[in-house]
């Protein structure tokens, strides 16, 4: 079975990128003084790709928006690993994508459901772009380029013949000698005895022909999602203060999510870089706890997180990167009640983010005889060493640090059960050596104990 | 057209009455207190399923936290503590039958952050009980707010603090005070205010109740045995 080839020719990433940025039309993108790309705003003013800055600045009020690679690159990885969502054999080359779709049509129902989904998404994250669809990778390219557009298949099966051979990827030289022959499209190429074009022309063509048609496999270097996240954005327009970096941020969180779900992962924590223009650069890490992976489960942290950071000036560049992910678990609500809920994990991020990760604890306790050993307050989330239940009399509530009792409050205990011992480590100095006993002290009921190495008395709990 | 009857206005607690314990059925999802003479005396026949209360005392442990341990029910929910004034003693905790690793401590620096960590964890619905200290009372408008947040998270906040001059009327479910009684063992428990009914005379519930040592134990899930019952 002949598979079904998808490909994407985006032509204006570089425009794209300085949109994602917050560039606004008319958007004019300039790499080394030189006008590289510009939107059809711009392109009414008669600025075109190829002009100097200053010819470009002379038309009109413009605003030139500076190149940043980073930020393109990052925008075709998150293209790309959006693609791998909907098929495992994509390929990524430069602004071409080339992704097989006749596996999973199922999947999708239709050929008309991929293609709206596809093109939708694509032109809203990368704007405007060329599409095609073909029986091997290289039509689909070809179809692409041509922008000869059909949801049929048969119909590109039929079109093979029609491409003209100046449009193949060819070199200039052999082009030059086909066209001197008089042949004009590749059905007049195909149409000669295999033989004759083997003796005539180099194996190159041949081999192009071969794959053009599907009669021979096109082996391409396949798109696999990296092991960490990476991905940069360039502003546009210099933020000043931290709250708003979260419109910003949005779209490097919606790359992050396309890349966690192509990778059915969920990120347990995350690095997010502020760099300003006095180049310093703000670090701030995130931890997510028990994981996330939804948009709004990675944005309420941010959004908690931000307004406590102090910037010096204003930002220029968002870099996000995490390395630490787990499997992703999915949860099922409930049926029965829609009501939206959070997660436990989308609580505890949220707490973390705004009141600092020590202000989360946890409550366990050991078989120690020391209160203060075997009762242990720590941070949230940490394995318990199991739960062991004592059959001694406890107080719920335990003081910090012991309490000197002064001679008035001793003379008012009336003590109701005790004494019991307590002696701990006493091989070692810090062991303790107490005698404990349940007191009213004016209507409290008090834990206090008198230490045996020095006679003094301290109040240790109360009974809540 | 639906008609209206007497019971179905009963039912659904907006008319009070004057004798409301006999009249009223114990409304779905009310908590027992774990203390049967508390549970006539509240509305629901308990702590209400979600919604805000708050409790006064003196100065902490005037049995406070007897009061609400036996209420916290074994739920895959958490239940928070949020600024206590002293830290809860994990093995005393055991043995009221609660499970640690559903308890969650939150420390907090300023009264802003608790009163917003208070209302992030109500309205998120993985919490059944939340029981804060507030270093501040909170305003009618953030207690408005707290109250919201319970009933879309369907949570129980107990708002527990030791000034006695709060005024917290608005908005809270119930109004209990705690005083120390001239009887070792029992705490005066006053109902002074609740929603949907009446003010009742002073309870003496044995919130502090510690038993001679040798008084034979016998095994019972009431509170009322509180201290002694693991101890046989």
């Amino acid at each position: 079975m002949s598979g079904l080839y998808l490909a994407l020719c985006i032509d204006d990433l570089a425009l794209a990128a300085a949109r994602l940025g917050g560039a606004i039309s008319p958007c004019v993108v300039v790499d080394k003084g030189q006008v590289i790309a510009a939107d059809p705003d711009a392109e009414a003013m008669g600025v075109v790709p190829g002009q100097s800055a200053d010819t470009a600045l002379a038309l009109g009020n413009l605003r030139l928006s500076p190149r940043c690679t980073a930020t393109e690159n990052s925008l075709m990885r998150a293209t790309a690993d959006w693609a791998y969502r909907h098929s495992s054999w994509v390929h990524c080359d430069q602004e071409r994508l080339i992704m097989e779709v006749g596996g999973s049509l199922k999947l999708f129902g239709s050929l008309d459901t991929l293609w709206q989904r596809m093109q939708t998404r694509v032109l809203q994250r990368v704007g405007r772009c060329r599409m095609g669809l073909g029986p091997s990778p290289a039509a689909a390219l070809q179809f692409a380029q041509l922008e000869w557009q059909t949801l049929d298949i048969e119909q590109t099966r039929e079109w093979l013949p029609n491409i003209p051979l100046h449009s193949l990827p060819l070199d200039t030289s052999l082009l030059l000698k086909l066209q001197g022959m008089g042949l004009k499209s590749v059905g007049e190429l195909l149409a000669l005895p295999t033989a004759d074009l083997a003796r005539r022309f180099p194996q190159a063509l041949l081999d192009y022909l071969h794959r053009l048609t599907g009669r021979r496999p096109d082996p391409r270097p396949l798109w696999s999602p990296a092991e960490q996240f990476d991905a940069w954005l360039h502003l546009q327009h210099p933020c000043r203060t931290s709250t708003a970096l979260i419109f910003p941020l949005r779209h490097l969180l919606e790359q992050f999510e396309d890349y966690l779900k192509a990778r059915q992962l969920q990120c347990t924590s995350l690095r997010l870089g502020i760099q300003q223009e006095d180049r310093s650069t703000i670090t701030v890490d995130l931890d997510l706890g028990n994981g996330a992976n939804h948009l709004n489960e990675l944005l309420e942290p941010l959004k908690l997180k931000l307004p406590s950071i102090a910037l010096s000036d204003q930002v220029s560049d968002l870099h996000i990167s995490s390395a630490s992910f787990q499997p992703w678990q999915a949860n099922t609500g409930d049926l029965m009640s829609p009501r939206h809920h959070d997660t436990e994990a989308t609580l505890l991020n949220a707490l973390r983010a705004r009141l600092g990760d020590d202000a989360l604890q946890g409550l366990s306790c050991t078989t120690d005889w020391a209160p203060e050993t075997a009762n242990r307050i720590h941070a949230y989330g940490q394995p318990s060493r199991g739960e062991v239940a004592t059959t001694l009399v406890r107080p719920t509530w335990l003081l910090s640090e012991p309490r000197p009792l002064s001679e008035d409050e001793l003379l008012g205990l009336h003590p109701v059960r005790g004494p019991e011992r307590i002696e701990s480590q006493w091989w070692q100095d810090k062991g303790v050596r107490r005698d404990y006993q349940v007191a009213w002290h004016q209507g409290t009921l008090m834990w206090v104990y008198q230490d045996l190495r020095t006679h003094r008395w301290y109040l240790h709990g109360l009974f809540g | 057209m639906k008609s209206i009857t007497l019971q179905s206005l009963l039912d659904q607690g907006q008319v009070w009455t004057a004798n409301g314990a006999s009249l009223k059925p114990a409304l779905q999802g009310a908590r027992s207190t774990g203390f049967e003479a508390l549970d006539a005396q509240l509305s629901q026949g308990g702590w209400p399923a979600y919604g805000i209360t708050e409790i006064h005392s003196s100065h902490p442990g005037q049995g406070e936290l007897q009061l609400i341990l036996p209420s916290l029910q074994r739920s895959p929910k958490l239940w928070v503590w949020l600024d206590p004034p002293h830290n809860p003693m994990p093995q005393a905790l055991i043995r009221h039958g609660i499970t640690l690793s559903q308890c969650l401590l939150i420390r907090t620096h300023s009264p802003g952050d608790a009163l917003w960590a208070s209302e992030r964890c109500l309205q998120s619905g993985c919490v059944d009980t939340l029981m804060s200290w507030l270093r501040q009372p909170p305003n009618p408008s953030a207690l408005k707010r707290l109250q919201m947040a319970a009933e879309r998270g369907q949570a129980l906040a107990h708002l527990v603090h030791h000034q006695s001059n709060w005024q917290l009327d608005a908005g809270t479910h119930a109004r209990i005070t705690l005083h120390p009684s001239d009887e070792h063992g029992s705490v005066t428990v006053n109902l002074e205010r609740q929603r949907g009914g009446r003010r009742h005379a002073p309870l003496q519930l044995p919130l502090l109740a510690m038993q001679s040592e040798r008084t034979p134990v016998v095994p019972s899930r009431s509170a009322q045995l509180s201290w002694l019952d693991a101890a046989s």
